[in-house]
């Protein structure tokens, strides 16, 4: 029995969805935290928004174009690119093995 | 701490420095040649100085670059090359990108990083010979409502050090008020422009989404993130405003339309009255905003602004936001979905913070984002990824998005009867470091003034109306998406009937 909305499960769950290791401290901590926020939000259900459509876009803006061609003094060269890399090779990022 | 005790002996009137001047005046100067940039950046760095220590509203102070920059600008000024900044020391919020100046966000994740593009923000200002005299500080990724909540220290409001400034920009906030700069960049995407500016009495201009180019701007919430500035005055809201809004082909969500000049409009606007705006002018007050949960000297001292716009000749009225107390819940949904998938690219590849122990990719980004982003940045990140997850993203995104077109068509009805809109900024005065920080919910509802207005896009601007026990306590005027002309004139108006907006700090270490 928890008194919080989201177990403990679901918040270990959510930090591995976001890629985030969470110490048995955070844990506790962020339950606590979490459910509060998600509670508190749970208020939206009381207005009924089934005839109401989304807005995404709040000044209506749509389907901005330009010319697809290469903006010489927009593009940044390998080096500029790779400056704040942790590590790199070759004029690549370098990364530990994905399998 | 020896600092703090020394404030029992603070002095009443503290002289005046070029640092102290809005950028009229510093223009003023600079152009009769009373004074040269070159001494006037020299100003804001012997302020930085001496206060500093105590406020901590720099992360970085770029001074040979800045005197290098007012040199440049005194040699153009003497060739009658003018230009509409020209030699006026700026602060950037550290969420902007500067060229080759560390750009932290607040955060270690990005401690070291050196961006190889100005922001267009920061571009137009150095286009317009403006001087930057550093990085300020603010809530890592804009995650914030204090200043408390930064990986370089928290800044201290400089009215009362034992206050927050305000968040996110709270470093702009603290810098501005305090004369190390004449003006600083934020970014307002519930609120932090506004609360600080509120926090510290200055004017701070949420503009209309898209008016100004969020290019280089490092993301928090790509819907609702509105560039802008926090200076002394109403008149250099109008002057920076000229300068930095308007279409930007790198920002595909900013606006083609025309940018007026807003500080001409100030003294001869289309709608004056013997030089002022009025009469035809309608304040609407929302009901809503004057309910429970206000302070009661807070309640007081907008209505006292309500009447003072009423002798001027405003006509008064109440209007209704009915969905506004859904608007902290709305706005954090929306905000916290989009935070986790812009802070998705911190994963230890591209930038310097790297935890490379483990085995595989997946423990590089499991442990660089578990040890480097702070407690705030994982809560908002957290809560977003479960708003959009598998099952509740009906529930919450989804809705909130519907409930956004809720609010804002309560301000398209509320702008049907009147023209602006006067509320309180925040319900409270500043208050107390360490007052909030362990209830993050308490900390998101001191945005409960401000959120409505990004979520529906409109333009808002913060200006001072008084004070609680000598702390800034701020109002602000909202209008109709792109009416920041008006909004500018209807502050200004008030700022030739008041004095707020020039009153100064007194900090302890000036008074040596």
């Amino acid at each position: 029995m928890s008194e919080y909305i989201l177990t403990k499960a679901e918040v270990q769950r959510v930090a591995k969805l976001a890629r985030i290791t969470l110490s048995q401290e955070e844990l506790a901590k962020f339950q606590k935290q979490l459910s509060a926020v998600i509670g508190y939000a749970s208020q939206m259900n009381e207005v009924n928004t089934d005839s109401v459509l989304p807005t995404a876009q709040v000044t209506g803006l749509k389907n901005t174009y330009r010319e697809d061609s290469p903006q010489k003094d927009q593009s940044l060269n390998h080096r500029q690119a790779l400056a704040n890399a942790p590590d790199q090779q070759d004029g690549y990022f370098k990364v530990k093995p994905v399998l | 701490m020896v600092l703090r005790l020394i404030r029992v002996y603070r002095v009443q009137e503290v002289t005046m420095q070029h640092c102290d001047l809005t950028i009229i005046e510093a223009l003023d100067g600079l152009n009769k040649r009373e004074f040269t940039s070159k001494e006037l950046v020299q100003s804001c760095l012997q302020r930085i100085d001496q206060v500093d220590g105590e406020i901590n509203a720099f992360i970085t102070v770029t001074k040979e670059l800045a005197l290098d920059q007012a040199e440049e600008a005194d040699k153009l000024r003497a060739q009658v090359k003018n230009l509409p900044l020209l030699g006026i020391p700026v602060g950037i919020k550290d969420l902007y990108c500067t060229k080759g100046i560390e750009t932290t966000a607040g955060s270690n994740i990005l401690k070291g990083f050196i961006p190889p593009y100005d922001a267009t923000v920061v571009k137009r200002l150095k286009d317009a010979g403006a001087v930057i005299i550093g990085k300020l500080n603010q809530d890592a990724f804009a995650h914030g409502s204090s200043g408390e909540n930064s990986d370089f220290g928290i800044t201290r409001n400089p009215w009362n050090q034992d206050y927050v400034p305000g968040g996110s920009s709270s470093g702009s906030g603290a810098a501005v008020s305090s004369g190390m700069c004449l003006a600083a960049t934020g970014t307002d995407t519930g609120s932090s422009i506004r609360l600080p500016a509120a926090f510290c009495n200055l004017a701070g201009l949420k503009n209309t989404y898209g008016r100004v180019s969020r290019y280089g701007v490092i993301a928090m919430a790509s819907s609702l993130d509105c560039p802008g500035v926090l200076t002394k005055t109403v008149e250099d809201q109008a002057l920076i405003l000229k300068i930095i809004a308007g279409h930007d082909p790198l920002d595909s969500t900013t606006l083609a339309n025309e940018v007026p000049n807003y500080l001409k409009s100030l003294r001869v606007g289309r709608r004056t009255v013997s030089g002022r705006p009025g009469k035809d002018i309608k304040i609407g007050i929302p009901q809503e905003f004057f309910v429970e949960g206000i302070h009661d000297k807070v309640r007081e001292l907008t209505q006292q602004a309500i009447e003072r716009y009423e002798k001027m000749g405003f006509a008064i009225e109440e209007i209704s936001l009915p969905h506004t107390k859904y608007g902290i819940s709305t706005y954090y949904i929306l905000c916290l979905s989009e935070v986790s998938s812009n802070l998705a690219r911190y994963d230890g590849i591209r930038y310097l913070a790297s935890m490379r122990k483990g085995d595989t990719i997946e423990d590089l980004y499991l442990d660089t984002r578990g040890q480097c982003f702070g407690d705030e940045a994982k809560r908002r990140i957290m809560l977003g990824t479960y708003a959009l997850s598998a099952g509740y993203y009906e529930a919450y995104y989804d809705k909130a998005q519907r409930l956004r077109t809720l609010v804002k068509n309560d301000f398209n009805e509320a702008f049907k009867k009147v023209d602006i809109i006067l509320a309180p900024s925040s319900p409270t005065p500043p208050f107390k470091i360490g007052e909030k920080v362990d209830n993050p919910l308490q900390m998101y509802l001191s945005d409960i003034y401000l959120v409505t207005v990004n979520l529906a896009g409109v333009p808002s601007l913060n200006i001072p109306c008084g004070f609680v026990n000598k702390l800034p306590i701020g109002m602000q005027l909202i209008g109709p998406q792109l009416s920041e002309e008006l909004l500018l004139q209807v502050g200004y108006t008030y700022q030739q009937e008041t004095n707020w907006h020039r009153k100064k700090p007194e900090i302890a270490s000036l008074a040596n």
